[in-house]
């Protein structure tokens, strides 16, 4: 009896499903087999009607064109298209690149823009490597593309140095086809960026249309289940309501979440794939310039580590602007990372100046101007009376002959003061200050009349011989990211010791350095 | 044979914890995994105190001297560990398992990404992986009180404590090179291990369902898992803080010492891995008054709960302050009022929990939870929860309206703040999201 009850309950169950799935089965059949329309340009078939960036080679063989990155471009460019935009609306590329999940770009001209720009194209990811992949890409989704398309140019990837292309397709696409496009889209990998640890770029959807439509539709639910509480408060109605309501909300999130995690998943898959393919195999230093987008960089930080001895003092001579990852990336962040410590750099433990080594990359011959110790965070000032003597120690960083300006924050006339640097028994003069110019944060004095020095301890020492107060910038607390050495304590007043230290800045600007190696043109040591 | 000596190193950081953990829990109270897993963690903590401290003279072969000594321990103390399939989850479930999966592919990302590539991030390169390069180079140099040394290199920020360049050290040293990329390997290890913790005691009165669930939510915030990824130390400070709090959760569930004991330790120990580790401390000062004082227990007990857990604090995160404080290293903390910020930091907040922190849907289903359970939150143990979660919002507002650090970085280590506190969140949504229907 109870086998005839079971077998009856599940046939109640089969029709209903039966009907379902031949309805959705209809509706896909049906969007399936939309006729879709495409435009095929085939590269091998089309010779003389395409063109490869300035060095890259190229190879037909079969129904594919190979081609290898020689400069620093690599990019296919189809000049004579003229394609109606608004009609076609995905484009699938036959792409393959020996790099997995490479960044490529289809760039186009239409009427709105009138030379290629960066923000007029798509980006896509190039599939798997070593297989040819059909890029779907979803043409709706720039603004831009309407009218008549003259040209367009895919850059075939960022770190592949080959690839093979066999076809472009402009598609007026049926459903699937736009889902395709769509998926390829939602599915794009892209590299982790620097920037990213701070607010995690990726995936981007997340921050974009995910947020931007669950937002305002999150709050009311908040606010209604608020409102609802409420009434049960005041109105005895049964609590099972809203506990239906809110397990229907928390299902809808997770529901819409969990959908969008898988997107993640697929995320974190060609994620694996792509550091498979891009990094494995290869050596540390190779794996350093792939990742810092600089290869020479990361190769010059080697020549220098291997030539200049453990015990020398190191000066950052690194251009601002040669990171591909940020103004500040190379010469403030992977200059120290990629040198053994010298300890000499950092911190004077004789008192003899150790030889000096300036690094220069990224520009030619330039003056090798820099800061020798900087102490500006000025936390009060302290008041200088006529006649008044302040003394600072202070352990210079390069000979004589190259320390140039000495910079101060003062509040009064620095033309009434009087700035030497004394031997370290604080009697022998071996500089003196000449004011050179009152800025509105720093008053700047040149060095001059300056002696030879062996031992590096010397003393700065102000002297106000005017007739009125002047204010001293002074530091309770040492900047603690300068690593330089701990000037406080070593202040004095007329002679009394005082607990904070001169706020200053000293400038070097070295003359007649000696090479020392090259690596390159722009890739050098200069040593003195 | 570079992975060999890694793979000893690891081994021995997890024996080392081993130990410790099996000379704790004498009840056996804990799983093996959970063992296992708290072993490794803690192995981290000491193993870089013990080399904090041996790097104040120099020892030569000191790893390799620490590794045998460890490795003594271990063959003296012999932890018993034995793995039962049952302690993961009890029936069989294909939920389980599908979720299961879904982690496994998160969990082989954050190693296949930590592995494949060498130290490329910010801070990282300043503050965390340098300073390890650094003690590794003057190790081989023969340098003697190197603690003191590491106070004075450029843009490294002088005053942070010192547990992930150690154990970079420790790892380097094993490899014989400076190989950052497999140094941070420890860091998807540790994810591990936390997610061991995490699941075992949501697990305890949750059941197995659910707690793989929400380890699931924990992890599918991108912000969290890719963190994992790379040498920050937000990372590392969220676990540890986390895994302190759950225990204390614990402690306060079951009232046994061994819980207790844990949560001091990893609270103390978030001091030795990031400045942030400092109100940490406070506020598992405060967490640990404010049951003491509701459960009103004698004061003789109260004094000895605090002495005990300031002993931790003392013998773990004390001596890197007094080392800062012998050295003057100035440190950039200020007092400095900014309460006009208060409007700012809100909206910051909100826009990092909603917009723009690649969290997911995990702030907003924190949120809705903790909105709509909120008679579950004063509910007997679960109000601590809810305290540490207050607590940590007052801290952090509180350090950015005295301090300079919201004036100076604005909202940029925001979302690396929420870090700390994010683990906790994501076990109180397991612990108060009940569902029963029929009432």
């Amino acid at each position: 009896m109870k086998k005839i009850k079971k077998q009856e309950k599940q046939t109640i169950w089969i029709w209903p499903a039966v009907i379902i799935a031949v309805i959705v089965l209809s509706v896909g059949m049906f969007f399936v087999l939309q006729k879709s329309e495409q435009l095929v340009f085939s590269f091998s078939d089309n010779r003389g009607m395409w063109q490869v960036s300035a060095g890259t080679t190229f190879d037909i063989k079969d129904n594919q064109v190979d081609l290898k990155k020689q400069g620093r471009d690599f990019f296919v460019v189809v000049p004579d298209l003229k394609i109606d935009g608004s009609w076609y609306d995905v484009c699938a590329i036959e792409l393959m690149t020996p790099m997995a999940y490479d960044q490529g770009h289809l760039l186009f001209i239409s009427p709105i823009n009138q030379s290629y720009e960066s923000n007029f194209g798509y980006d896509f990811d190039t599939g798997r490597d070593d297989k040819f992949n059909k890029i779907w890409i979803n043409l709706t989704r720039h603004g831009a593309w309407q009218g008549n398309i003259r040209e367009v140019l895919i850059i075939l990837g960022t770190d592949s140095n080959s690839a093979s292309i066999k076809s472009i397709r402009f598609i007026h696409g049926n459903f699937f086809e736009k889902i395709k496009a769509w998926w390829g889209d939602f599915s794009r990998y892209y590299d982790p960026r620097l920037g990213s640890c701070f607010v995690m770029a990726s995936p981007f959807f997340v921050r974009t249309s995910f947020t931007l439509f669950f937002l305002p539709f999150y709050w009311w639910f908040l606010g209604g289940s608020i409102v609802v509480y409420a009434l049960l408060y005041f109105i005895k109605i049964d609590a099972r309501i809203l506990k239906v309501i809110i397990a229907i909300f928390i299902l809808v999130i997770l529901l819409v979440w969990g959908l969008l995690d898988l997107r993640n998943n697929v995320y974190y898959l060609k994620s694996i794939g792509r550091n498979i393919s891009l990094y494995w195999g290869k050596s540390l230093q190779e794996k350093r310039g792939i990742i810092t987008g600089n290869q020479e960089f990361i190769d010059f930080m080697k020549f220098v580590d291997e030539n200049i001895p453990l015990r020398a003092r190191v000066f950052n001579h690194i251009a601002y602007n040669t990171s591909p990852q940020g103004h500040s990336y190379f010469p403030e962040n992977q200059f120290n990372y990629n040198l053994r410590p010298r300890l000499e750099s950092f911190y004077q433990f004789s008192h003899e100046i150790p030889k000096r080594y300036y690094v220069v990359y990224g520009q030619a011959l330039p003056q090798l101007r820099g800061t020798d110790q900087t102490q500006m965070q000025v936390d009060a000032y302290l008041s200088l009376k006529p006649g008044q003597t302040l003394r600072q120690k202070v352990v210079l960083w390069n000979e004589l002959e190259d320390i140039d300006t000495f910079h101060l924050d003062l509040k009064g006339a620095g033309t009434n003061l009087e700035v030497k640097i004394l031997d370290k028994d604080g009697v022998k003069i071996i500089a003196d200050g000449d004011l050179f110019h009152v800025g509105t944060e720093e008053t700047v004095f040149k060095l001059i009349n300056k002696n030879r020095y062996t031992d590096s301890r010397t003393f700065v020492e102000l002297k106000n011989h005017g007739r009125a107060i002047i204010e001293v910038g002074i530091s309770a607390h040492p900047n603690p990211d300068t690593g330089l050495q701990d000037n406080s304590g070593s202040l004095f007043l007329n002679g009394a010791k005082k607990k904070e230290a001169l706020a200053f800045r000293l400038s070097y600007l070295v003359k007649n350095p000696q090479p020392f190696k090259k690596f390159n043109e722009h890739a050098y040591i200069l040593m003195k | 044979m570079m992975y060999i000596y890694l793979f000893i190193a690891l081994i021995l950081v997890l024996l080392l914890g081993l130990v410790v953990v099996d000379f704790m829990d004498k009840k056996r109270g804990l799983a093996t995994l959970e063992r296992l897993a708290l072993g490794f963690l803690l192995g981290v903590g000491l193993l870089t105190l013990i080399l904090f401290w041996s790097s104040f003279v120099y020892i030569p072969y000191r790893v390799y001297i620490v590794g045998a000594i460890i490795a003594i321990l271990f063959i003296f103390r012999r932890p018993k560990l034995q793995v039962n399939y049952r302690d993961l989850y009890n029936k069989k479930q294909l939920l389980w398992v599908l979720i299961f999966l879904v982690i496994l592919i998160k969990l082989t990302y954050s190693f296949v990404e930590t592995a494949s590539k060498p130290e490329y991030t910010w801070d990282a390169c300043v503050h965390w992986t340098y300073p390890g390069n650094i003690i590794y180079q003057l190790d081989q140099d023969k340098y003697s009180g190197i603690p003191n040394i590491l106070n004075k290199f450029p843009g490294h920020i002088a005053h942070y404590p010192k547990q992930l360049p150690y154990m970079h050290y420790w790892l380097f040293s094993w490899m014989g090179e400076v190989n950052d990329q497999w140094s941070n390997i420890y860091l998807p290890i540790s994810l591990v291990c936390f997610l061991v913790l995490f699941y075992f005691n949501l697990k305890r009165g949750r059941g197995s369902l659910m707690a793989i669930f929400f380890t699931w939510v924990l992890l599918s915030a991108p912000m969290f898992l890719y963190h994992t990824t790379f040498g920050y130390a937000d990372f590392s400070i969220g676990i540890y803080f986390s895994t302190g709090i759950i225990f204390f959760y614990r402690w306060v569930c079951e009232k046994d010492e061994l819980y207790f004991w844990i949560f001091a330790i990893f609270i103390a120990l978030t001091s030795w891995i990031k400045f942030e580790g400092k109100p940490m401390i406070v506020l598992g000062l405060l967490l640990l008054l404010s049951y003491l004082w509701l459960n009103k227990k004698p004061i003789k007990n109260q004094l000895v709960r605090v002495g005990q857990y300031l002993l931790c604090y003392g013998l773990i995160g004390l001596p890197w302050q007094l080392l800062l404080h012998f050295n003057s290293v100035p440190s950039d903390e200020r007092f400095r009022l900014h309460l006009n910020f208060v409007g700012n930091i809100h909206a910051d907040l909100y826009n990092k929990l909603f917009i723009d922190g690649s969290w997911g849907a995990t702030w907003f289903l924190a949120f809705f939870v903790m909105a709509n359970f909120y008679k579950q939150f004063f509910k007997e143990e679960n109000k601590y929860l809810l305290f540490a979660i207050f607590l940590f919002y007052f801290a952090i507002v509180s350090v950015y309206l005295v301090t300079d650090s919201y004036y100076n970085f604005g909202g940029a280590a925001f979302n690396r703040t929420l870090l700390i506190i994010y683990p906790v969140v994501i076990f109180t949504l397991g612990r108060i999201c009940h569902f029963d229907l029929t009432k």
